[in-house]
């Protein structure tokens, strides 16, 4: 069994090519069942994400195994070979264990340290469970990836700060005002870049939502879309005094926030702390208002400013967290090691054997009085009862076909026996059986 | 023959500054560390020393008939003693560490200055008749607890102008990292300050109640009453400020900050270069 990850992801395929091997949640299990069925392939999970698409796949073999999924590539989503493969990495073994928990910690991902493909991949195992494709090495693997990225979580910050203009905007929300549940919100303006930051904000709490544009309708059409409320354009600056937050988008070549508007509407709030986010090009939002009394004022240079500190902050973590991906593979290399059936009759034999050559010291140092033929006979016979010994526990081992018994056997045997405690052993072990 | 019980008193007293020492550092390193690593034990070590802190309570109060609130480093420790339970309080409604850091250091402080005179302090001797009365206890204890929660409103208001500072720099850092919201700050400082405001007037009101009735109104003028006074006016100003005036945020915090320094320096100045009450 050995372990074969095929894909392609952000960096190594445009977008219109990640589409093509995109596959939807609904048709996950056919195309489950269709790779699996490829010929050498014995476990398979697919992992399908806007960055990524991925086969990774146990096979008997390793060169065998990724021919299968390629194959699979092909017939099932309508590819040829020659067009995917420059797109294509391929990790096996090693590569493998090593890729599989650095995906799964964020990572490998555009932003990195980024939570949410930790959830992808438990969704494309529990898909893999239910089509039966999953089988017992991958579902290991994946349970020390889930290790590999709770240790990262704590012991690093890569996950921390946030790193895009609308998370920066309500982390500082949050950081003002706490709960943001009662928090009311004004929009001006109903570009894109405002919806995105207030689905932000109504995701972490925020409740009455404004919006008010320029032209009306367009405000009632993104309200109506999200259930917010309208406001006419004229009404902002009254409507000011009774938001917390402000997030200005407006395509205005001129500021329309003034200080004095600010000032007044402060006043009518009796100074309750108000946040206003100017995300437009140029400003929408007059500098001085940056200066009153309890007024936070940001612009997008001052979050993009703070979102690059952010990911630079998390560059500089993501070494320490290769770190631990680093000894957690090679933790997941050791057992998987410890589980081959061949090294484990090898010293098995060795360590039988040892207890034998050291009774029969012990014999030749009290019973003196034996001729060299007599000594040949006890050698022979202190071997046949060794093997007799070894017979039934090596045949069974090699007889063990289902892979999830014989490892519960190799644990089992390594448990009772106490080997692979000192890997010096093994190799001589391995210089007896020559 | 009461001396055997306060010399026990005297000794638990010297374990609970150690405990506060402990559990200072220990407060700070877990917000240094920014919450990795050892999450309980800070929350432990404290509550150990606020343990022993209220056995010292209850045995110097059986052993002198009344709360150890007469001489100087007694009300001290017991300031220590009221702030290490409000902010335990606080830990438990809060569900974060954060703020110890920097209210635990501020017990150490007091109560290892307390520690220190207290071992340079004599015995006591027993009450003048006047004070003992329980108008006494209510009027000390009251007063003492109000100090109490200044200092807490002293330590929201320090952090709360480290991140806003943060903020309005625009410069998110170290502090940004581990702060609670100003929105949570200005909250404990708020309630705090309304509380100790509440116990202050119930403080002064008792003693000159309580004066008026056993001095038939003399003496009401020494340094201790007029400062005490000042810093109610300057309480006063603080509630007003808030309540009437649409005060919130950094100035209020500022105020608090400095209202409770000087209240520190009265408190010092009367108690041990002024003189405290005439009688």
């Amino acid at each position: 069994m050995e372990l074969v990850f095929v894909g392609l992801n952000h960096r190594t395929a445009p977008i219109e090519m990640r589409d093509r091997l995109a596959i939807v949640p609904a048709r996950l299990p056919a195309a489950l069942t269709a790779a699996a069925d490829q010929p050498g392939l014995n476990e398979v999970v697919l992992l399908s994400t806007c960055n990524r698409a991925e086969v990774w796949a146990v096979a008997d073999e390793t060169r065998v195994g990724a021919a299968a999924i390629l194959a699979f590539l092909r017939d099932h989503h309508g590819v040829t070979i020659e067009e995917i493969e420059p797109h294509l990495y391929t990790h096996v073994e090693r590569d493998a264990i090593r890729h599989m928990f650095r995906v799964v910690s964020g990572l490998d991902s555009m932003v990195l340290g980024e939570p949410q493909v930790a959830g992808q991949v438990k969704e494309a195992f529990e898909a893999a469970r239910t089509a039966r494709t999953s089988g017992f090495l991958l579902e290991r693997l994946y349970q020390h990836a889930l290790r590999t990225h709770k240790r990262i979580r704590n012991e690093t910050r890569i996950g921390e700060g946030a790193v895009s203009v609308s998370y920066v905007a309500v982390e500082l929300a949050r950081k003002i005002f706490g709960d943001l549940s009662n928090r009311r919100v004004l929009v001006l303006g109903a570009g894109e870049m405002s919806e995105q930051a207030l689905l932000c904000l109504e995701g972490a709490g925020a409740r009455t939502i404004r919006v008010s544009n320029r032209t009306h309708h367009k405000a009632v059409e993104l309200a109506e879309r999200h259930n917010w409320e309208a406001v006419p354009w004229e009404g902002f600056p009254a409507a000011l005094a009774e938001a917390d937050i402000v997030i200005s988008s407006t395509g205005a070549p001129h500021p329309v926030v003034h200080a004095s508007m600010v000032r007044e509407a402060m006043a009518r709030r009796h100074n309750e702390d108000l946040f206003l986010i100017d995300i437009a090009a140029p400003r929408d939002v007059e500098p001085e208002v940056g200066k009153l009394y309890n007024v936070f004022l940001f612009n997008l240079d001052d979050l993009n400013a703070i979102a690059e500190d952010n990911r630079r902050q998390r560059r500089a973590e993501a070494e320490a967290a290769e770190q631990i991906v680093e000894a957690e593979a090679e933790a997941f290399m050791n057992w998987l090691a410890s589980l081959d059936v061949k090294s484990i009759i090898v010293e098995l034999r060795s360590g039988f054997d040892e207890i034998r050559r050291q009774e029969l010291e012990w014999l030749r140092s009290k019973a003196g009085g034996l001729s060299e033929g007599d000594w040949q006979h006890v050698e022979q016979f202190s071997n046949r009862l060794m093997n007799k010994l070894l017979h039934r526990p090596v045949a069974t081992l090699r007889e063990t076909a289902v892979e999830e018994e014989a490892v519960g056997l190799a644990e089992a045997i390594r448990r009772l026996f106490g080997l692979g405690k000192k890997p010096e052993k093994k190799e001589r072990g391995t210089a007896n059986d020559e | 023959m009461i001396a055997p019980v306060l010399q026990t008193a005297r000794e638990i007293g010297y374990a609970a500054t150690l405990g506060y020492a402990v559990a200072s550092f220990a407060y700070v390193r877990h917000f240094i560390r920014h919450g990795k690593g050892i999450g309980l034990f800070p929350t432990f070590a404290l509550c150990v020393a606020l343990a022993a802190h209220t056995a010292w309570l209850v045995v110097e109060r059986v052993g002198l008939g009344h709360l150890p609130i007469a001489r100087p480093h007694e009300a001290l420790s017991f300031v220590a003693w009221g702030i290490a339970l409000a902010y335990v309080l606080i830990e438990l409604g809060l569900g974060q560490k954060v703020f110890g850091a920097f209210v635990v250091p501020v017990v150490f402080l007091v109560q290892g200055v307390a520690a220190g005179f207290q071992m340079a302090s004599p015995w006591p001797q027993p009450l003048p008749a006047i004070l003992q009365s329980i108008w006494f206890e209510l009027h000390v204890g009251t007063a003492l607890f109000s100090y109490c929660a200044f200092a807490i409103a002293f330590a929201a208001g320090v952090m709360h102008l480290l991140l806003f500072h943060e903020l309005r720099l625009k410069h998110l850092g170290f502090f940004f990292a581990r702060m609670p919201s100003l929105g949570v700050l200005e909250r404990i400082n708020y309630d705090a300050v309304a509380l100790g405001f509440l116990f202050l007037t119930i403080g002064i009101g008792s003693g000159v109640v309580w004066s008026v009735h056993a001095r038939a109104g003399s003496a009401l003028l020494s340094p201790k009453e007029i400062s005490a006074f000042i810093v109610w006016l300057l309480y006063a100003a603080n509630v007003h400020m808030r309540t009437r005036m649409g005060w919130r945020g950094q100035r209020v915090a500022v105020f608090s900050v400095v209202n409770f320094i000087l209240l520190f320096v009265v408190f010092c100045l009367t108690s041990f270069v002024l003189g405290s009450h005439q009688f």
